[in-house]
């Protein structure tokens, strides 16, 4: 070795060393843990090391997990597309409308600025907002409109999609807001040049240009969203539970870490070949606009 | 004033809405930690501050507040001092595996935190951790290790490295190089990233859920509650977190700004 | 004088396979200001970063002074860099700068040392005055400026300049020509510069190491490589030259006549290209200066003359610049005319006709076809 590869080497030893260390002990090791205690055999009250597909096998034949699947699959999937329906609109009024950049700058920050606020406290407004004896029922019976205050508000899955797009609205924002900053404006201005309305223009340079965003916020939003279990157990009703509350059940009164590790096993996989995809189709998409 | 299309006044339209459906909860949130009334509904009665007397006064919020307040300093300054070295290796070394390190580190930002949260608690409970404060701490800074990371290396791309090159050439070495080149290149990089990581750890529940011991923090205490009832006093302290959420937003924006 | 750098045999070969510089030798002198000339990709950068420090050789020794310092780090070699695009630090003022090598690693002065030697560093460079500016609020040439103060306060045995004024406009830059000569002059330290601005090499430098695809194609003086260039590629690249291929039709003490399918050239045999015979394949350059205008039948001895079809013509103030055409294959030939009065541009052969073109034999010279 020469002494400048000495260098280099003991640099990256010297500085990755600790970042290494840490990321195998408390992230790779972790999550392998939890892979293999998926293939577990529960021993009421504990559970013994084993190699059997058990687990696994009750998560897709039980029609009670794969209802719960298939029942979180179809939230997350709504929640991604209002997400998209209302962020959409706000990322390109504040891109292409707003004029001045001081007033896009606060607006975009005033978009952003949930994210700060505790994600709890969310989903916990909508209790108050929707319950029986809640805001929304009050303020209906104060105008008139119902004289019986309404059960049907809360603790359904309508609940649960409007909590849930509430809270993640900025994830879908921010990767399309990202996209459409970068869209010169002279590309449109040359749109509108060769003859197309803004409609067409849309739909021909703005939107393809800004698809990477769209992918990339609704992939996000899919995937928080599919995972939740605080804003169920906060709004959702007993047909309204996720994945993610059964799997905190077998952790807690029904107590069987196997099956509840194969289920978490089974979120991440789902979860990581959603990204995958979304990260292809997103490269696939991909437009050099340098 | 120009005249507005049809289609931008539809867009008007859905974007005032959203802007509705985005704060109009925060506003409820805030009126009702003044009213007097202990069910939530309208007409509002009188104003009080009952209930952030109450908030004071409640001997276990205090305690989770501190424990939420630790746990956060602490898994901050371990995601800066374990993120930055490795957004410095990922940027500056051309390896194999590296590319598969770095999808590892922003993994836990998104996946679900359950699944981060159920990974830690198996690993803790097969090498005879106990559950803790601790335990929070650790399974936090490794959940947000990729703030600092993708925020780090975003700047590090956009680094000038003939600044560093620059300064070898004038005599530095490279740790000095680091402190007095690089570093003040991607401060606000890795203050930004820490104030988020910070709110992000102060606020964390999934994670936290199956780590937490007999300490509760701040989110879980007021998690357990929502469990019994809601009181006005959840919206006091919901109030108290959104103004502080606010100077530290505040703080991190002018400070972010000065540099660039 | 002595030698102060001595590179031995160095080669550059990145992981692809590409050779970025192969396997040169180069011995710089004590006090000389050299520069290092091609075009982009030619190694010259490399070779520049090598001596730095900041690229390690693949193979080959470099010394300073007799001491190998191949394998030691930019921060221990008494060499600085006035970097392309300056490098300052946006973070530091005018003044922090400066001193950043007086300050640092083995290098810590004293502050009153400090202090004077940022001083005459500045005074040298004419900006006393923007000490406590970022280099943000300067402008190009202050920047450039400002670059050339960092580098010399550390006093360095040698100085390199990549590219050093690349990034400044017309005007300012042959301004910074100047005072970057006299500055030279002035401290005595051994000047090493890249570029790719044939020009600014022949203003600036004592010796010109002209480099081609990693190799280095000639090293001489302004004037050896203007007037004697080694190949058609150096005479090429050192102003613009015409290259016209051809075959020897005869040969003559040093002379040699190219024949261009119709058109017969004389010139004088470059020394690579001694062993020429008549029928062999050549290249016969001409500087488009050097040709002159022949009017009537008049026809001097020492002038070789030649007729050229003249295709279009160009305005460039000092100079009309004619595109012609010559020999039965129609090669491009580029003739420069001086505008020596105002009417001289009414008398020029009109476009599409052919005219009489004459040089002399002394200023073209004649290569092997197999140079380039």
């Amino acid at each position: 070795m020469t002494p400048r590869q000495k260098r280099y080497w003991s640099g990256f030893v010297g500085v990755f060393g600790v970042p290494l260390v840490w990321t195998s002990l408390f992230l790779l090791i972790p999550y392998a843990v939890m892979l293999a205690v998926s293939f577990w055999t529960r021993k009421f009250p504990l559970f013994v090391p084993d190699f059997q597909f058990g687990n696994f096998r009750q998560v897709f034949t039980d029609p009670q997990y794969l209802e719960v699947l298939l029942r979180t699959g179809k939230i997350a999937a709504l929640v991604s597309v209002f997400a998209l329906a209302l962020g959409y609109p706000l990322a390109y009024f504040l891109i292409f409308i707003v004029r001045t950049a001081k007033v896009r700058n606060f607006l975009y920050m005033v978009v952003i600025v949930p994210l700060w606020v505790s994600y709890l406290l969310r989903a916990y407004v909508w209790k108050i907002i929707l319950g029986t004896g809640g805001v929304l029922n009050s303020f209906l019976m104060w105008t008139g409109i119902i004289d019986q205050p309404s059960g049907l508000f809360l603790y359904n899955q309508t609940a649960m999609v409007i909590t849930l797009t509430y809270i993640f609205i900025p994830f879908m924002v921010m990767p399309i807001y990202t996209a459409l900053e970068k869209i010169p404006p002279r590309l449109i201005e040359a749109s509108h040049d060769l003859g197309e309305g803004p409609f067409w223009t849309f739909l021909r340079v703005v939107l393809p240009l800004s698809w990477g965003g769209v992918v990339a916020g609704a992939t996000l939003t899919f995937c928080l969203a599919f995972g939740d279990f605080v804003a169920p157990s906060l709004v959702g009703g007993p047909d309204g539970m996720l994945v993610a509350n059964t799997v905190q059940t077998q952790f807690g009164a029904a107590l069987n870490w196997p099956l509840g590790s194969a289920l978490s096993t089974v979120i991440l996989l789902l979860v990581l070949t959603i990204i995958t995809i979304s990260e292809r189709s997103e490269r696939y998409g991909k437009i050099d606009l340098d | 004033m120009h005249k507005l299309y049809w289609w931008q006044r539809g867009l008007l339209g859905v974007v005032g809405g959203t802007m509705v459906y985005l704060y109009l909860p925060i506003v409820v949130l805030v009126v009702f930690s003044f009213n007097s009334n202990a069910v939530m509904s309208l007409p509002l009665a009188e104003f009080t501050f009952d209930w952030y007397r109450k908030v004071l006064a409640n001997e276990a919020m205090l305690t989770a507040l501190g424990n939420s307040l630790i746990v956060a300093s602490c898994a901050t300054v371990l995601t800066v001092v374990i993120g930055v070295p490795a957004a410095l290796v990922i940027d500056r070394y051309r390896l194999p595996g590296l590319g598969l390190f770095r999808r590892t580190i922003l993994l836990p930002l998104s996946l679900p935190g359950i699944v981060t949260g159920i990974a830690m608690l198996n690993f803790y409970r097969q090498l005879g951790i106990p559950l803790g404060l601790g335990a929070i701490i650790i399974g936090h800074s490794t959940a947000l290790l990729g703030i600092v990371v993708s925020q780090v290396l975003t700047r590090l791309s956009r680094f000038n490295r003939r600044l560093e090159e620059a300064s070898q050439d004038l005599g530095a070495g490279p740790i000095e190089t680091f402190f007095k080149v690089t570093l003040p290149g991607i401060r606000s990089a890795i203050i930004g990233s820490a104030l988020l990581s910070f709110t992000l750890s102060f606020d964390e529940i999934p994670v936290t859920y199956f780590l937490t011991g007999r300490d509760n923090t701040l989110p879980m205490y007021i998690y357990s509650t929502l469990r019994r009832g809601i009181t006005p006093e959840i919206n006091a302290i919901g109030t108290l977190i959104i103004l502080a959420s606010l100077v530290l937003i505040v703080a991190s924006v002018s400070m972010l700004k000065d540099k660039d | 004088m002595k030698t102060i750098i001595q590179l031995e045999n160095v080669s550059k070969i990145y992981s692809g396979g590409f050779k970025a510089v192969d396997g040169i030798d180069l011995g710089i002198l004590e006090g000389e200001f050299v520069t290092l000339l091609g075009p982009s990709g030619c190694g010259k950068t490399t070779t520049l970063r090598m001596l730095a420090g900041f690229e390690e050789p693949t193979r080959g020794r470099i010394s300073l002074d007799g001491q190998d310092i191949t394998d030691s780090p930019p921060y221990r070699r008494p060499i600085n860099t006035v970097f392309q695009d300056y490098a300052l630090f946006p973070h530091l003022s005018v003044l922090d700068n400066v001193a950043y090598g007086l300050r640092t690693g083995k290098r810590k002065l004293g502050q009153a040392l400090v202090a004077e030697r940022v001083k005459s560093a500045l005074g040298m460079v004419g900006l006393l005055g923007k000490a406590d500016n970022r280099p943000g609020q300067l402008s190009g040439g202050q920047r450039q400026r400002v670059a050339m103060a960092r580098a010399l306060a550390c006093q360095p045995r040698v100085l390199l300049l990549d590219e050093p004024l690349s990034a400044l406009d017309v005007k300012l830059r042959e301004k910074m020509q100047v005072e970057l000569k006299q500055l030279h002059q002035q401290l005595g330290i051994t000047f090493l510069m890249v570029t790719h601005d044939q020009k600014e090499a022949l203003v600036m430098s004592d010796r010109i190491v002209v480099m081609h695809d990693g190799k280095i194609a000639q090293i001489g003086t302004p004037e050896d490589l203007y007037d004697r260039p080694a190949s058609a590629y150096v005479a090429d690249f050192i102003g613009a030259s015409n290259l016209l291929h051809g075959k020897v039709s005869a040969l003559s003490d040093g002379f040699a006549e190219v024949d261009l399918d119709g058109a017969v050239l004389r010139g004088r045999l470059a020394d690579s290209a001694r062993g020429l015979a008549v029928g062999d394949a050549a290249v016969i350059s001409l500087r488009p200066e050097r040709v002159q205008r022949v009017t009537g039948s008049e026809s001097k001895e020492s002038l070789s003359v030649f007729e050229a079809r003249v295709m279009n013509r160009h305005f460039h103030g000092y100079d009309v610049r004619l595109d012609a055409k010559i020999g039965g294959r129609y090669q491009d030939l580029a003739i420069d005319l001086r505008r020596d009065s105002i009417a001289m541009v009414d008398s020029l052969p009109p476009m599409g006709e052919v005219a009489r073109f004459a040089m002399a034999a002394a200023d073209a010279l004649v290569f092997a076809e197999d140079q380039q």
